[in-house]
């Protein structure tokens, strides 16, 4: 079979392979709308911080964490799009990404809710995870098409 | 490095488009599967068969609540013999330049 193919055809196969699996690796990344959601669901929990008695702070603190736990491990598990991310094609450099992000956005907002305080602003907590989630927004799309370039790199090799 | 090895079953149209989806992903619903490809239910366990009867497919089926759930993974040796494939068609086309150059 192998003296039969051209050189045209190779080259088309490993084509349709690339595009192929490129559509299939932006398919099981998280979708867009998954930050958005995060990040207001942490909005919510910043303006229940600023304007709730404690009580209502811990109940929602831990609603938040099942919710967002919940859906992130239904997109690790491969629930949110039919199939699951290949690990080693993600490999060290795609958790260190993942867990910069976590950083980048939990830092953030609770570097600026505490500097609101300090200043005395109002909602300092309303102020701090809308920074956050606005870090959550633009990162997360911008780590998804990066950890989707270095997948990529990574298949049919 | 991977031995360049033409694969017959991998060859395909079909069986490549499903081989070359599912080495991208660690595993893939049948449903996930089916609307990448584009083949109706019989047709892609039909291809699913063969790759399974040729040991580069493993199926699973279960249920999530009371909806039964099949999903298909690249086996060991599915994997190496879609790397040796690829590595075929790159050694098709360097030498087609080598020829050219």
């Amino acid at each position: 079979v192998m003296t039969e193919m051209g050189t045209d055809d190779a080259a088309r196969q490993l084509a349709e392979i690339e595009a192929r699996q490129g559509r299939a690796l932006r398919r099981v990344l998280v979708p867009r709308w998954y930050w958005w959601a995060v990040g207001a669901a942490m909005v919510a929990l910043g303006w229940i911080a600023d304007t709730q008695p404690k009580s209502v702070i811990v109940v929602a603190a831990l609603l938040f964490a099942a919710a967002v736990g919940g859906l992130s491990v239904w997109a690790v598990v491969g629930g949110m799009a039919g199939a699951r991310v290949r690990g080693e094609l993600m490999g060290p450099e795609g958790a260190v990404g993942i867990v910069l992000l976590d950083f980048l956005v939990v830092g953030g907002a609770l570097g600026v809710a505490f500097s609101a305080r300090a200043l005395g602003w109002p909602y300092p907590a309303t102020i701090g995870t809308a920074c956050g989630a606005l870090l959550l927004a633009i990162g997360g799309p911008f780590l998804m098409s990066w950890l989707e370039r270095l997948m990529r790199g990574r298949t049919a090799r | 490095m991977t031995e360049a090895r033409f694969d017959a079953v991998i060859h395909a149209p079909t069986r490549l488009a499903i081989v070359s989806l599912l080495a991208a992903v660690e595993a893939a619903d049948f449903k996930f599967i089916r609307d990448e490809v584009g083949l109706s239910d019989s047709a892609l366990s039909k291809q699913l068969t063969i790759l399974e009867e040729a040991g580069y497919v493993k199926i699973s089926r279960g249920f999530v609540g009371k909806r039964p759930r099949t999903s298909a993974r690249l086996t060991r040796s599915g994997r190496a013999a879609f790397d040796a494939h690829v590595a075929a068609l790159r050694e098709i086309i360097d030498r087609g330049a080598r020829r050219a150059g």
